[in-house]
């Protein structure tokens, strides 16, 4: 029996950043490691591998969730986006403008939860903003400058994120 | 990663994963109904459990209803919590409440309400609110064609007490039971920026006169206990006193552990019991 579709393995086809990509996974590969050792696509990243983090936070569907805690073969259709898919969003230039991230490596989970948090929740307000940040975890910034930009693109509501 | 394999299978319907679960114990093979998964990964990747084959029960139909039906809500097993949180209809503010506590958003997108109550770990939460309303399990057995409605209070008694094999597919909730005045009170160790396991989590609703309570936390398994009830609709007695009798009402231990000591989880259950029932009873 080949790998491709034996017991344990199967090809799957994976839609990311608009994009179809097939490969062959274990079926107890988590879509976290899909992403990063099969496919290159390594702006989710490796934190806690516990759900706790949110550093592999990507979005399903418009959905932010945490790659960790999935496995590659239970997406199917579902719409895959990573960082790799945002390309000069108001989020990122926010982020940039109010230094909200020095080492980097929570910055794509955080840059996605609060991309989808603008896009269902126009405009948030704190609440809803602490209940959907409490995902995301940072240990260099101290969260302010991050709640900056996030509250900069609330107060600028009508612009294009 | 997971280090173990397994295989995966992802029926359209209930008939399907029945009998692919059957087919599995037959050949004795390990097989586990997957919801949410998000316990399960966690499990499997630090080899607490093992797997031969995972039967994802998020295509099955009956899993993923939300609907209202002669006065009752049928809440389907695989849905996300803040799916049901985030209904536009569906407005249980207790659950609501309940809900938002556990975990954080964005695996809220992910747990599901069946994987919660199902799951192996000590709170599950999500069945608080459940157990202080009259709703019924939707469950359906191995075996058997038709699937079966048991209230909540015959089938759960410190877990769910499903038979190997049988699913949990839907809860049913008369849109009676919704309203409820109620209070609630979760305990973390470190309330700021928490997103934690509880010290306990407490949910209290008074209606036709009646206090109903529900613990999660307190002990290694969520309960209601009609006898802690009787201590606090005691109303001959003061509010403080009452408590004091529901707290010697519980029979299960109160646990130890990483959180808290016994006698400080106990000490801030009165408090929070305290506190609820000036809420409800003004």
């Amino acid at each position: 029996m080949s790998i491709k579709n034996n017991n344990f393995h199967q090809e799957i086809r994976l839609l990311i950043n608009k994009e179809w990509r097939i490969t062959v996974v274990r079926n107890s590969d988590t879509l976290l490691r899909v992403l990063r050792e099969k496919l290159g696509i390594t702006s989710a990243k490796i934190g806690c591998e516990n759900g706790d983090c949110g550093a592999c936070t990507v979005l399903l569907d418009g959905r932010p969730v945490k790659a960790c805690l999935l496995l590659a073969v239970e997406i199917g259709d579902q719409a895959i986006t990573t960082l790799e898919g945002l390309s000069d969003t108001n989020i990122q230039a926010a982020f940039i403008e109010k230094c909200g991230f020095q080492c980097g490596y929570c910055t794509s989970g955080f840059l996605l939860n609060a991309y989808a948090m603008l896009e269902k929740n126009p405009p948030a307000d704190d609440k809803v903003q602490l209940q959907w940040a409490k995902s995301n975890l940072c240990r260099c910034t101290g969260y302010e400058s991050i709640k900056l930009a996030i509250e900069q693109l609330l107060g600028n509501k009508d612009i294009d994120h | 990663m997971i280090a173990s394999n397994f295989s995966y299978l992802r029926p359209h319907s209930l008939s399907e994963a029945l009998s692919a679960y059957q087919d599995a114990t037959q050949k004795n093979k390990i097989a586990i109904y997957y919801s949410g998964g998000s316990e399960i990964i966690t499990m499997l990747r630090k080899n607490l459990i093992k797997a031969d084959l995972l039967i994802d029960l998020k295509l099955v139909p009956e899993c993923n209803q939300i609907s209202l039906s002669e006065e009752t809500w049928t809440i389907g097993s695989c849905l996300t919590l803040n799916k049901i949180a985030e209904h536009p209809s569906f407005k249980y503010p207790l659950m609501t409440e309940v809900i938002y506590t556990i975990a954080d958003h964005t695996v809220r997108n992910t747990l599901t309400l069946g994987g919660n109550i199902c799951g192996k770990l000590p709170y599950r939460e999500s069945i608080l609110p459940l157990l202080l309303v009259d709703c019924k399990m939707v469950v359906a057995e191995i075996g058997s064609t038709r699937l079966k409605s048991i209230p909540i209070t015959e089938l759960f008694n410190k877990r769910l007490k499903l038979k190997s094999g049988d699913i949990l597919v839907a809860i049913k909730i008369p849109t009676s039971s919704l309203t409820a005045s109620y209070a609630r009170k979760r305990q973390e160790k470190n309330r700021e920026w928490s997103i934690d396991y509880p010290l306990f989590h407490l949910v209290m609703t008074f209606e036709n006169e009646k206090i109903k309570s529900a613990y999660s936390g307190v002990s290694s398994f969520p309960f209601t206990n009609s006898s802690v009830d009787e201590a606090l609709n005691n109303f001959n007695n003061l509010i403080e006193e009452r408590v004091d009798q529901a707290l010697q009402a519980i029979t299960t231990q109160i646990i130890s552990d990483y959180l808290s000591s016994s006698e400080y989880r106990k000490a801030m259950l009165r408090e929070a019991m305290i506190e609820c029932m000036q809420a409800l009873v003004k």
